[in-house]
């Protein structure tokens, strides 16, 4: 039997977590949703969520601040795994088709591109930035400065992970206790439109997944491992680097330290592995000792620069 | 603005003098043409890189803003971070005062707090708490409210009235104990006696026993002996005994009562003759 692709796993991994919650929310487990996930007194908080409601609510909550410390040291552990595993945007956006875009693909081709060149850019080579801030980071600081200003947790109004659960509860209330409200219709629409019109949420917009990209610079397991005497490029020197092209993150697997923000940012999603074509890349629990990764990788500047000058 | 700056200093280190964006494209453009050689060369990538580290470091020379970020991460950034501000307004939009479970009578800490998990409504043992509804006010959408109108076949052996959990957990409100925000946060020695959830409201237009057709069902149901009747077996609420736990609201048969919902004034019914309201905001 042919060896199930990543991509149908994370479907129902995402699916499952939200039956799961469906299921809570009748069963009086008290296992909240992804905003506060946990059993009985016991919560994860949503790390953006806690932030937002200490800055709104300028009250420190102990229990609170010590399901945000638990949350660091899961995000320590497992790099940002809930971005691709968890989160329920990604597996929306593969389902719902976006608004297609005229240039889509020059689009893509260019933004691979810059984080090539962005990369290498400015800085010796081997030194690797752990957090690159991009436009995340804007809408992370506008939540929680909204959130402080106006004294309530703004960005959850939107959050896509919020709405997609609450667009189950709020129709399985609908179906089950005859409970007739607008939210019904206008949740599952604001939701819609960020799936539709925001196709690049995750990467430009997404707050939470800032915050997690924050942290998530000191993960070390189960990072992405190419294997040498396999991989087409280090075996036979074949520029192949399907393994870069597949990555939702722009990370260079096969160099990480020309990438831009090094592995930190990996979120396991596991494409790479999927489109390597010598199945060369493992996800090892622990960094691997021979530690490829680690080495520098040499920069060669100055030759053929004329072959860049295309303009 | 900020954009503006970005764009004259990119222009004054733009070496050509060419349009900054123009330029940009330009260097991204021979850039991706590089990497396309990249994957077809044979050679290995480090030529390749090399070339485009070159134009690599002349285009990020002037875009970065802040911490490396390109000008149009810090554009996008920047709508997205003000598109958030912009939002927090409907802080201003109206709100309609809703009964809260125990600990969510202070509605600015609960608003500010609540990150809307749900685990209240879920682990209610009387099935009372609800989602509040967009009606209620756009910033309170989803937080808890007590919903004392649901029907006996939807709560079945559920009491749908709050009881300070007195007889499921002892008296310690279960929704506050799970709370994981302290959004619900009862005061020091709260009890079912001190709690002030709201106040009940007869409307006297909808109200059996004000029609005089003697029903006693409110009167039977409050725990706290807060109703009483008048002279013509009317109720009326005592404000200072009532705690607002819905017991009387629960127990209101008017609406059902009336087959069309109407009243004697052929006036629609929207609600119990007894309702829990949230009086003091």
């Amino acid at each position: 039997m042919k060896k199930m692709k990543a991509r149908t796993l994370r479907t129902i991994v995402t699916f499952a977590v939200l039956v799961l919650v469906a299921i809570g929310y009748f069963t009086a487990w008290g296992i909240g949703n992804l905003s506060g996930f946990g059993w009985d007194a016991f919560s994860v908080l949503c790390p953006l969520g806690y932030l937002e409601s200490l800055v709104a609510g300028k009250t420190f909550v102990p229990r609170a601040f010590i399901s945000f410390v638990v949350i660091l040291v899961l995000i320590v552990v497992f790099g940002r795994v809930f971005c691709a595993w968890i989160c329920p945007m990604p597996t929306l956006q593969r389902l719902i088709p976006g608004v297609r875009r005229r240039k889509r693909k020059a689009d893509a081709q260019v933004a691979q591109g810059v984080s090539t060149c962005e990369a290498t850019a400015d800085r010796p080579a081997g030194k690797v930035r752990r957090v690159r801030f991009d436009s995340r980071f804007g809408v992370l600081l506008g939540a929680l400065a909204s959130a402080a200003i106006f004294g309530f947790p703004v960005f959850c109004l939107i959050c896509p992970v919020g709405l997609t659960f609450a667009t189950v509860l709020l129709i399985m209330r609908l179906f089950a206790f005859g409970d007739v409200t607008w939210a019904v219709v206008v949740v599952p629409l604001v939701l819609l439109i960020e799936v539709v019109f925001l196709r690049k949420w995750c990467g430009k917009f997404c707050p939470l997944g800032a915050l997690i990209s924050l942290v998530s610079g000191a993960n070390r397991t189960l990072r992405p491992h190419v294997d040498d005497a396999r991989c087409l490029f280090s075996s036979k020197g074949i520029g192949c680097f399907a393994c870069s092209k597949a990555c939702p993150e722009h990370l260079d697997v096969r160099r990480p330290q020309l990438s831009e923000e090094a592995l930190g940012n990996c979120t396991k999603c596991r494409e790479c592995a999927d489109a390597c074509p010598a199945k060369a890349i493992s996800f090892p629990v622990l960094p691997k000792a021979d530690g490829s990764h680690d080495a520098p990788v040499p920069v060669d500047g100055g030759v053929e620069q004329s072959g860049a000058k295309k303009e | 603005m900020a954009a503006q700056d970005v764009d004259g200093v990119r222009e004054v280190q733009a070496a050509d003098g060419a349009d900054a964006a123009e330029d940009a494209r330009g260097v991204r453009d021979a850039c991706e043409a590089n990497a396309a050689e990249d994957t077809r060369s044979a050679e290995g990538p480090h030529t390749a890189d090399g070339a485009c580290d070159e134009e690599g470091a002349h285009s990020t020379q002037g875009a970065p803003v802040a911490g490396g970020m390109s000008r149009r991460g810090f554009v996008l950034g920047s709508a997205g971070g003000a598109a958030m501000l912009a939002l927090g307004l409907v802080k201003f939009a109206s709100e309609t005062a809703l009964c809260r479970p125990p600990g969510g009578q202070d509605e600015d800490r609960l608003l500010g707090m609540c990150v809307r998990c749900g685990k209240c409504m879920e682990v209610c043992p009387t099935g009372v708490i609800a989602p509040a509804h967009i009606e209620d006010g756009i910033v309170g959408v989803r937080t808890p409210r007590l919903d004392f109108s649901r029907s006996k076949a939807q709560l079945g052996s559920l009491a749908g009235w709050c009881d300070h959990c007195n007889e499921a957990n002892g008296g310690t409100p279960r929704c506050a104990q799970v709370c994981p925000t302290g959004a619900l946060t009862p005061s020091q020695g709260s009890t079912f006696d001190n709690m002030r959830l709201g106040t009940a409201v007869i409307n006297r237009d909808w109200c059996l026993a004000w029609r005089l057709k003697g029903c006693t069902i409110c009167l039977n149901a409050c725990p706290l002996g807060a109703i009483s009747f008048d002279g013509n077996n009317r109720p009326v609420v005592d404000e200072r005994l009532c705690n607002g736990c819905g017991a009387c609201e629960q127990a209101c048969v008017s609406l059902e009562s009336t087959s069309i919902g109407q009243d004697e004034n052929n006036k629609h019914m929207t609600a119990r003759a007894i309702t829990v309201q949230q009086l003091e905001r």
